[in-house]
Protein backbone atom coordinates (compact mmCIF):
# COMPACT_ATOMS: atom_id res chain seq x y z
CA UNK A 1 0.00 0.00 0.00
CA UNK A 2 2.69 2.16 0.78
CA UNK A 3 4.86 1.90 -2.46
CA UNK A 4 1.01 2.45 -4.18
CA UNK A 5 0.35 6.08 -1.93
CA UNK A 6 4.38 6.97 -2.82
CA UNK A 7 3.86 6.17 -6.46
CA UNK A 8 0.73 8.25 -6.30
CA UNK A 9 2.01 11.12 -4.46
CA UNK A 10 4.84 11.43 -7.02
CA UNK A 11 2.62 11.48 -9.85
CA UNK A 12 0.22 13.54 -8.79
CA UNK A 13 2.90 16.72 -7.80
CA UNK A 14 4.49 16.11 -11.30
CA UNK A 15 1.07 16.48 -12.84
CA UNK A 16 0.87 19.66 -10.69
CA UNK A 17 3.96 20.85 -11.93
CA UNK A 18 3.10 20.38 -14.96
CA UNK A 19 0.13 22.47 -14.56
CA UNK A 20 2.01 25.24 -13.70
CA UNK A 21 4.56 24.91 -16.11
CA UNK A 22 1.39 24.86 -18.97
CA UNK A 23 -0.51 28.02 -17.34
CA UNK A 24 2.61 29.59 -16.43
CA UNK A 25 2.16 33.22 -18.36
CA UNK A 26 4.93 35.82 -19.31
CA UNK A 27 7.47 36.08 -16.89
CA UNK A 28 8.50 39.34 -15.33
CA UNK A 29 12.28 40.65 -16.30
CA UNK A 30 13.77 40.27 -13.53
CA UNK A 31 17.27 41.14 -12.18
CA UNK A 32 17.30 44.45 -13.48
CA UNK A 33 18.56 47.64 -12.08
CA UNK A 34 15.21 48.93 -11.29
CA UNK A 35 14.49 45.62 -8.79
CA UNK A 36 17.93 46.84 -7.45
CA UNK A 37 16.62 50.22 -6.17
CA UNK A 38 13.53 48.63 -5.23
CA UNK A 39 14.90 45.55 -2.82
CA UNK A 40 17.40 48.48 -1.34
CA UNK A 41 14.29 50.58 -0.81
CA UNK A 42 12.31 47.10 1.05
CA UNK A 43 15.59 46.24 2.56
CA UNK A 44 15.66 50.22 4.37
CA UNK A 45 12.34 50.06 5.41
CA UNK A 46 12.20 46.79 7.27
CA UNK A 47 15.62 47.66 8.44
CA UNK A 48 14.46 51.51 9.71
CA UNK A 49 10.97 51.59 9.87
CA UNK A 50 9.34 47.79 10.52
CA UNK A 51 12.23 45.67 12.55
CA UNK A 52 13.59 48.22 14.58
CA UNK A 53 13.61 46.20 18.15
CA UNK A 54 12.16 49.32 20.02
CA UNK A 55 9.72 50.30 17.41
CA UNK A 56 8.24 46.30 17.92
CA UNK A 57 8.63 46.33 21.70
CA UNK A 58 6.65 50.01 21.76
CA UNK A 59 3.42 48.41 19.23
CA UNK A 60 2.91 45.55 21.19
CA UNK A 61 3.53 46.07 24.67
CA UNK A 62 0.68 45.53 26.35
CA UNK A 63 1.53 48.02 28.88
CA UNK A 64 -0.53 50.77 27.08
CA UNK A 65 -3.68 48.51 27.34
CA UNK A 66 -3.22 48.42 30.49
CA UNK A 67 -2.54 51.99 31.13
CA UNK A 68 -5.44 53.13 28.65
CA UNK A 69 -7.62 50.11 30.95
CA UNK A 70 -6.95 52.28 34.36
CA UNK A 71 -6.75 55.72 33.02
CA UNK A 72 -9.79 56.35 30.22
CA UNK A 73 -13.37 54.65 29.91
CA UNK A 74 -14.30 51.26 28.39
CA UNK A 75 -15.10 52.93 25.27
CA UNK A 76 -12.14 54.81 24.67
CA UNK A 77 -10.38 51.42 25.64
CA UNK A 78 -12.06 49.80 23.07
CA UNK A 79 -11.13 52.67 20.35
CA UNK A 80 -7.51 51.93 21.51
CA UNK A 81 -7.65 48.51 20.91
CA UNK A 82 -9.31 48.93 17.32
CA UNK A 83 -7.01 51.08 16.23
CA UNK A 84 -4.02 48.86 17.52
CA UNK A 85 -5.45 46.12 15.87
CA UNK A 86 -5.67 48.41 12.47
CA UNK A 87 -1.84 49.09 12.73
CA UNK A 88 -0.78 45.80 13.46
CA UNK A 89 -2.50 44.67 11.21
CA UNK A 90 -0.79 47.13 8.33
CA UNK A 91 2.91 46.25 10.09
CA UNK A 92 2.43 42.50 9.27
CA UNK A 93 0.87 43.27 6.10
CA UNK A 94 4.01 45.73 4.84
CA UNK A 95 6.20 43.37 6.26
CA UNK A 96 4.81 41.01 4.56
CA UNK A 97 4.61 42.42 1.51
CA UNK A 98 8.78 44.01 1.76
CA UNK A 99 9.62 40.32 2.54
CA UNK A 100 7.99 39.18 -0.93
CA UNK A 101 9.92 42.08 -2.83
CA UNK A 102 13.16 40.73 -0.76
CA UNK A 103 12.36 37.42 -2.10
CA UNK A 104 11.72 38.23 -5.71
CA UNK A 105 14.96 40.20 -5.54
CA UNK A 106 16.97 37.23 -4.82
CA UNK A 107 15.50 34.68 -6.86
CA UNK A 108 16.13 37.05 -9.77
CA UNK A 109 19.78 37.61 -8.54
CA UNK A 110 21.04 34.24 -7.25
CA UNK A 111 20.08 32.24 -10.44
CA UNK A 112 22.46 33.74 -12.69
CA UNK A 113 25.60 32.66 -9.28
CA UNK A 114 27.41 29.65 -10.44
CA UNK A 115 29.00 29.61 -6.74
CA UNK A 116 25.64 29.55 -5.06
CA UNK A 117 25.80 27.22 -1.84
CA UNK A 118 22.62 24.33 -2.49
CA UNK A 119 21.93 24.26 1.00
CA UNK A 120 22.40 28.20 1.68
CA UNK A 121 19.76 27.97 -1.22
CA UNK A 122 17.37 25.45 0.57
CA UNK A 123 17.59 27.22 3.90
CA UNK A 124 16.56 30.96 2.84
CA UNK A 125 13.80 29.42 0.75
CA UNK A 126 12.47 27.97 3.67
CA UNK A 127 12.68 31.12 5.53
CA UNK A 128 11.38 32.82 2.85
CA UNK A 129 8.26 29.98 2.86
CA UNK A 130 8.11 29.89 6.73
CA UNK A 131 8.20 33.75 7.20
CA UNK A 132 5.48 34.50 4.44
CA UNK A 133 3.50 31.61 6.42
CA UNK A 134 3.84 33.12 9.77
CA UNK A 135 2.79 36.91 8.85
CA UNK A 136 -0.74 34.88 7.43
CA UNK A 137 -1.05 33.61 10.42
CA UNK A 138 -0.25 36.85 12.53
CA UNK A 139 -2.71 38.63 10.08
CA UNK A 140 -5.56 36.35 11.06
CA UNK A 141 -4.74 36.13 14.98
CA UNK A 142 -4.35 39.97 14.98
CA UNK A 143 -8.05 40.40 13.13
CA UNK A 144 -9.64 37.61 15.87
CA UNK A 145 -8.19 37.75 18.31
CA UNK A 146 -6.42 41.21 18.59
CA UNK A 147 -2.81 42.72 19.04
CA UNK A 148 -1.56 40.97 21.73
CA UNK A 149 -2.44 37.67 20.81
CA UNK A 150 0.73 36.27 19.81
CA UNK A 151 4.07 37.42 21.32
CA UNK A 152 6.01 35.07 20.67
CA UNK A 153 4.90 34.31 17.09
CA UNK A 154 5.94 38.60 16.76
CA UNK A 155 9.37 37.77 17.68
CA UNK A 156 9.91 35.16 15.47
CA UNK A 157 8.50 36.57 12.40
CA UNK A 158 10.93 39.45 13.31
CA UNK A 159 13.81 37.44 14.04
CA UNK A 160 13.68 35.23 10.70
CA UNK A 161 12.69 38.77 9.00
CA UNK A 162 16.14 40.32 10.32
CA UNK A 163 18.34 37.06 8.97
CA UNK A 164 16.48 37.68 5.58
CA UNK A 165 17.62 41.26 5.79
CA UNK A 166 21.17 40.40 6.94
CA UNK A 167 21.83 37.95 3.66
CA UNK A 168 19.91 40.58 1.49
CA UNK A 169 22.18 43.38 2.53
CA UNK A 170 25.32 41.49 1.41
CA UNK A 171 23.46 41.16 -2.19
CA UNK A 172 23.00 44.68 -2.30
CA UNK A 173 26.17 46.05 -0.21
CA UNK A 174 27.76 47.00 -3.85
CA UNK A 175 25.18 49.73 -3.81
CA UNK A 176 26.65 51.40 -0.87
CA UNK A 177 29.73 52.16 -3.01
CA UNK A 178 32.04 54.58 -1.12
CA UNK A 179 32.11 56.59 -4.55
CA UNK A 180 28.51 57.38 -3.53
CA UNK A 181 29.22 57.94 -0.29
CA UNK A 182 32.36 60.80 -1.48
CA UNK A 183 30.07 62.50 -4.28
CA UNK A 184 27.47 62.77 -1.25
CA UNK A 185 30.47 64.36 0.56
CA UNK A 186 30.90 66.85 -2.22
CA UNK A 187 27.40 68.66 -1.56
CA UNK A 188 27.84 71.50 1.17
CA UNK A 189 24.69 71.61 3.46
CA UNK A 190 21.65 72.76 2.22
CA UNK A 191 22.35 72.51 -1.73
CA UNK A 192 23.81 69.98 -4.23
CA UNK A 193 26.92 70.06 -6.25
CA UNK A 194 25.66 68.86 -9.67
CA UNK B 1 -11.12 -7.38 -27.63
CA UNK B 2 -12.45 -4.04 -27.62
CA UNK B 3 -9.29 -2.97 -25.17
CA UNK B 4 -7.74 -4.45 -27.82
CA UNK B 5 -9.08 -2.78 -30.90
CA UNK B 6 -8.70 0.10 -28.98
CA UNK B 7 -4.51 -0.20 -28.23
CA UNK B 8 -4.07 -1.28 -31.74
CA UNK B 9 -5.53 1.71 -32.72
CA UNK B 10 -3.99 4.41 -30.88
CA UNK B 11 -0.62 2.36 -31.86
CA UNK B 12 -0.83 3.01 -35.58
CA UNK B 13 -1.51 6.56 -34.68
CA UNK B 14 1.38 6.58 -32.66
CA UNK B 15 3.88 5.14 -35.04
CA UNK B 16 2.15 7.88 -37.75
CA UNK B 17 2.74 10.42 -35.18
CA UNK B 18 6.40 9.67 -34.41
CA UNK B 19 6.81 9.74 -38.45
CA UNK B 20 5.15 13.40 -38.47
CA UNK B 21 7.46 14.68 -35.60
CA UNK B 22 10.90 12.96 -37.68
CA UNK B 23 9.37 14.14 -41.30
CA UNK B 24 9.15 17.93 -39.29
CA UNK B 25 12.69 17.39 -37.86
CA UNK B 26 14.19 17.29 -41.06
CA UNK B 27 12.14 20.36 -42.51
CA UNK B 28 12.88 22.72 -39.70
CA UNK B 29 16.15 21.65 -39.01
CA UNK B 30 15.58 21.31 -35.64
CA UNK B 31 17.37 18.09 -34.57
CA UNK B 32 20.90 20.37 -33.81
CA UNK B 33 18.30 22.17 -31.16
CA UNK B 34 16.90 18.92 -29.52
CA UNK B 35 19.28 15.82 -30.69
CA UNK B 36 18.65 13.98 -27.39
CA UNK B 37 14.79 14.13 -27.66
CA UNK B 38 14.90 13.04 -31.89
CA UNK B 39 17.10 10.22 -31.17
CA UNK B 40 14.40 9.10 -28.65
CA UNK B 41 11.89 9.34 -31.41
CA UNK B 42 13.56 8.18 -33.26
CA UNK B 43 14.51 4.80 -31.16
CA UNK B 44 11.13 4.61 -30.07
CA UNK B 45 9.83 4.64 -33.58
CA UNK B 46 12.18 1.97 -34.49
CA UNK B 47 11.39 -0.11 -31.35
CA UNK B 48 7.86 0.23 -32.00
CA UNK B 49 7.30 -0.58 -35.68
CA UNK B 50 9.87 -3.40 -34.95
CA UNK B 51 7.34 -5.05 -32.20
CA UNK B 52 4.35 -4.14 -34.53
CA UNK B 53 5.64 -6.04 -37.21
CA UNK B 54 6.51 -9.16 -34.62
CA UNK B 55 2.86 -9.03 -33.33
CA UNK B 56 1.81 -9.03 -37.27
CA UNK B 57 4.04 -11.84 -38.08
CA UNK B 58 3.80 -14.33 -35.44
CA UNK B 59 0.33 -13.24 -33.66
CA UNK B 60 1.61 -14.36 -31.01
CA UNK B 61 1.73 -12.30 -27.92
CA UNK B 62 4.40 -14.26 -25.84
CA UNK B 63 6.61 -13.45 -28.36
CA UNK B 64 5.65 -10.14 -28.12
CA UNK B 65 5.97 -9.84 -24.75
CA UNK B 66 9.43 -11.32 -24.12
CA UNK B 67 10.47 -8.61 -26.64
CA UNK B 68 8.46 -5.76 -24.75
CA UNK B 69 10.31 -5.32 -21.38
CA UNK B 70 14.14 -5.17 -22.63
CA UNK B 71 13.18 -2.91 -25.30
CA UNK B 72 11.29 -0.68 -22.74
CA UNK B 73 14.28 -0.85 -20.73
CA UNK B 74 16.24 0.76 -23.60
CA UNK B 75 13.99 3.44 -24.08
CA UNK B 76 13.81 4.13 -20.97
CA UNK B 77 17.39 4.77 -20.77
CA UNK B 78 17.00 7.31 -23.69
CA UNK B 79 14.48 8.96 -21.91
CA UNK B 80 16.77 9.61 -19.15
CA UNK B 81 19.12 11.63 -21.68
CA UNK B 82 16.07 13.86 -22.84
CA UNK B 83 15.42 14.50 -19.22
CA UNK B 84 18.73 15.47 -18.39
CA UNK B 85 19.36 17.35 -21.94
CA UNK B 86 15.90 19.12 -21.26
CA UNK B 87 17.35 20.13 -17.68
CA UNK B 88 20.60 21.37 -19.09
CA UNK B 89 19.08 23.58 -22.09
CA UNK B 90 16.63 25.26 -19.84
CA UNK B 91 18.96 26.51 -17.33
CA UNK B 92 21.82 27.14 -19.84
CA UNK B 93 21.84 30.69 -18.68
CA UNK B 94 20.99 30.03 -14.88
CA UNK B 95 24.28 28.58 -13.52
CA UNK B 96 22.92 29.67 -10.09
CA UNK B 97 19.79 27.02 -11.19
CA UNK B 98 21.82 24.92 -12.70
CA UNK B 99 24.08 23.84 -10.13
CA UNK B 100 20.90 23.64 -8.05
CA UNK B 101 19.33 21.31 -10.18
CA UNK B 102 22.22 19.00 -10.79
CA UNK B 103 22.93 18.77 -7.25
CA UNK B 104 19.46 17.88 -6.31
CA UNK B 105 19.12 15.66 -9.08
CA UNK B 106 22.56 13.86 -8.02
CA UNK B 107 21.16 13.15 -4.52
CA UNK B 108 17.77 11.40 -5.85
CA UNK B 109 19.90 9.13 -8.60
CA UNK B 110 22.61 8.39 -5.41
CA UNK B 111 19.47 7.92 -2.84
CA UNK B 112 17.41 5.81 -5.06
CA UNK B 113 20.34 3.87 -6.39
CA UNK B 114 21.13 2.63 -2.76
CA UNK B 115 17.52 1.60 -1.88
CA UNK B 116 17.53 -0.45 -5.33
CA UNK B 117 21.28 -2.09 -4.29
CA UNK B 118 20.11 -2.64 -0.42
CA UNK B 119 16.47 -4.05 -1.80
CA UNK B 120 18.28 -6.72 -4.26
CA UNK B 121 21.12 -7.47 -1.39
CA UNK B 122 17.80 -8.74 0.71
CA UNK B 123 15.71 -10.22 -1.60
CA UNK B 124 17.28 -12.10 -4.29
CA UNK B 125 13.94 -14.28 -5.75
CA UNK B 126 13.11 -12.18 -8.50
CA UNK B 127 11.76 -13.33 -11.83
CA UNK B 128 13.13 -11.51 -14.89
CA UNK B 129 9.79 -10.14 -15.63
CA UNK B 130 9.20 -8.82 -12.25
CA UNK B 131 13.02 -7.48 -11.95
CA UNK B 132 11.99 -5.60 -15.25
CA UNK B 133 9.23 -4.13 -13.88
CA UNK B 134 10.33 -3.34 -10.77
CA UNK B 135 13.68 -1.91 -12.04
CA UNK B 136 11.32 0.27 -14.26
CA UNK B 137 8.97 1.04 -11.73
CA UNK B 138 12.26 2.76 -9.92
CA UNK B 139 13.89 4.08 -12.85
CA UNK B 140 10.46 5.89 -13.43
CA UNK B 141 10.35 6.92 -9.66
CA UNK B 142 13.70 8.75 -10.41
CA UNK B 143 12.89 9.97 -14.19
CA UNK B 144 9.77 11.66 -11.76
CA UNK B 145 11.83 13.15 -9.10
CA UNK B 146 14.43 14.44 -11.40
CA UNK B 147 11.63 15.75 -13.29
CA UNK B 148 9.81 17.63 -10.20
CA UNK B 149 13.60 18.79 -8.97
CA UNK B 150 14.14 20.45 -12.05
CA UNK B 151 10.26 21.64 -12.77
CA UNK B 152 10.58 23.03 -9.09
CA UNK B 153 13.69 25.09 -9.68
CA UNK B 154 12.32 26.76 -12.91
CA UNK B 155 9.03 27.63 -11.04
CA UNK B 156 10.84 28.81 -7.83
CA UNK B 157 13.52 31.05 -9.70
CA UNK B 158 10.97 32.34 -12.55
CA UNK B 159 12.65 30.94 -15.27
CA UNK B 160 10.78 31.29 -18.57
CA UNK B 161 11.50 28.72 -21.14
CA UNK B 162 10.45 28.39 -24.55
CA UNK B 163 7.27 26.65 -26.70
CA UNK B 164 9.38 23.69 -27.75
CA UNK B 165 11.00 22.94 -24.03
CA UNK B 166 7.91 23.01 -22.50
CA UNK B 167 6.06 20.72 -24.94
CA UNK B 168 9.06 18.35 -24.54
CA UNK B 169 9.00 18.18 -20.41
CA UNK B 170 4.64 18.29 -20.43
CA UNK B 171 4.52 15.32 -22.80
CA UNK B 172 7.92 13.39 -20.91
CA UNK B 173 6.47 14.57 -17.71
CA UNK B 174 2.47 13.46 -18.57
CA UNK B 175 3.91 9.88 -20.15
CA UNK B 176 6.48 9.53 -17.09
CA UNK B 177 4.11 10.27 -13.79
CA UNK B 178 1.40 8.13 -15.55
CA UNK B 179 3.46 5.29 -16.10
CA UNK B 180 4.59 5.36 -12.43
CA UNK B 181 0.91 5.88 -11.82
CA UNK B 182 -0.07 2.72 -13.49
CA UNK B 183 2.94 0.04 -12.89
CA UNK B 184 2.08 0.79 -9.00
CA UNK B 185 -1.40 0.24 -9.51
CA UNK B 186 -1.18 -2.94 -11.33
CA UNK B 187 1.20 -4.10 -8.91
CA UNK B 188 -1.43 -3.76 -6.43
CA UNK B 189 -4.50 -4.56 -8.15
CA UNK B 190 -3.28 -7.29 -10.08
CA UNK B 191 -3.34 -9.30 -13.40
CA UNK B 192 -7.07 -8.18 -13.91
CA UNK B 193 -5.97 -4.50 -14.05
CA UNK B 194 -3.30 -5.72 -17.29
CA UNK B 195 -5.67 -4.62 -19.98
CA UNK B 196 -6.88 -1.44 -18.70
CA UNK B 197 -2.84 -0.81 -18.14
CA UNK B 198 -2.02 -1.41 -21.52
CA UNK B 199 -4.57 0.55 -22.46
CA UNK B 200 -3.92 4.39 -20.47
CA UNK B 201 -0.26 3.61 -20.98
CA UNK B 202 -0.89 3.84 -24.82
CA UNK B 203 -3.57 6.20 -24.38
CA UNK B 204 -0.58 8.12 -22.39
CA UNK B 205 2.09 8.16 -24.71
CA UNK B 206 -0.44 8.98 -27.46
CA UNK B 207 -1.05 12.45 -25.53
CA UNK B 208 2.58 12.71 -25.14
CA UNK B 209 3.00 12.55 -29.00
CA UNK B 210 0.18 15.14 -29.68
CA UNK B 211 1.85 17.37 -27.42
CA UNK B 212 5.32 16.86 -28.83
CA UNK B 213 3.85 17.14 -32.31
CA UNK B 214 2.44 20.55 -31.88
CA UNK B 215 4.90 22.12 -29.69
CA UNK B 216 7.95 20.79 -32.02
CA UNK B 217 5.96 22.26 -34.68
CA UNK B 218 7.92 25.17 -35.75
CA UNK B 219 11.41 25.95 -35.10
CA UNK B 220 11.61 27.96 -31.54
CA UNK B 221 14.75 28.11 -29.65
CA UNK B 222 14.86 28.89 -25.62
CA UNK B 223 14.64 32.24 -25.02
CA UNK B 224 17.40 34.78 -23.30
CA UNK B 225 16.92 35.54 -20.22
CA UNK B 226 15.61 38.58 -19.04
CA UNK B 227 17.46 41.44 -18.32
CA UNK B 228 21.00 39.82 -16.80
CA UNK B 229 21.66 40.70 -13.24
CA UNK B 230 24.84 42.19 -11.37
CA UNK B 231 26.58 45.15 -11.74
CA UNK B 232 26.93 45.20 -15.52
CA UNK B 233 22.99 46.24 -15.19
CA UNK B 234 23.98 48.67 -12.48
CA UNK B 235 26.37 50.25 -14.61
CA UNK B 236 23.65 51.07 -17.76
CA UNK B 237 21.46 52.57 -14.19
CA UNK B 238 24.16 54.52 -13.41
CA UNK B 239 25.52 55.65 -16.57
CA UNK B 240 21.82 56.77 -17.40
CA UNK B 241 21.90 59.13 -14.40
CA UNK B 242 25.87 60.10 -15.61
CA UNK B 243 24.25 61.70 -18.48
CA UNK B 244 21.13 63.34 -16.71
CA UNK B 245 22.94 64.83 -14.53
CA UNK B 246 25.42 65.92 -17.46
CA UNK B 247 22.21 66.97 -19.30
CA UNK B 248 21.06 69.20 -15.81
CA UNK B 249 24.72 70.95 -15.92
CA UNK B 250 24.66 72.00 -18.78
CA UNK B 251 20.66 73.33 -18.07
CA UNK B 252 21.89 75.17 -15.16
CA UNK B 253 25.38 76.44 -17.41
CA UNK B 254 23.28 78.00 -20.00
CA UNK B 255 21.25 79.39 -17.59
CA UNK B 256 24.03 81.20 -15.84
CA UNK B 257 25.66 82.51 -18.50
CA UNK B 258 22.35 83.90 -19.69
Amino acid sequence: MIPLLLSLALGLALFFLLYRLARRSRVPAEGSAYQFVEARGSLHALQRELLPRDFIDRLFDRRDLEFVSAQAPADVRQLFLTERKRISILWVQRVRSEILKLMQFHRGHSRFHSKISVLTEIRLAADFAALLIICRMLEAIFYFRGPYAAPHLVDSAAATAARLCTVSEKSLAFLNAPALRAVAGESPRGSATI
Amino acid sequence: MHFQLVGLILWWVGLLLEAVILARMLFTRNFKNYPVFYLYILCVFLISSGLYLLYWKTGNLVVYGKWYWPTQLLTLVIGYGVILDFARRSLAAYPGADRFVRAVGLSIFLCIFSMVVLHLGFTRSWSQEALYSDLEKVLRAVEALFLIGTLSVLSYYGISIGKSLTGIALGMGIYVSASLTLLALTKFIGPRFYPAWELLQSGSYFAALVIWTTALWSDDSTPSPPNSSGPGNYDDLAGRTRADLKSLRDYFGSGARS
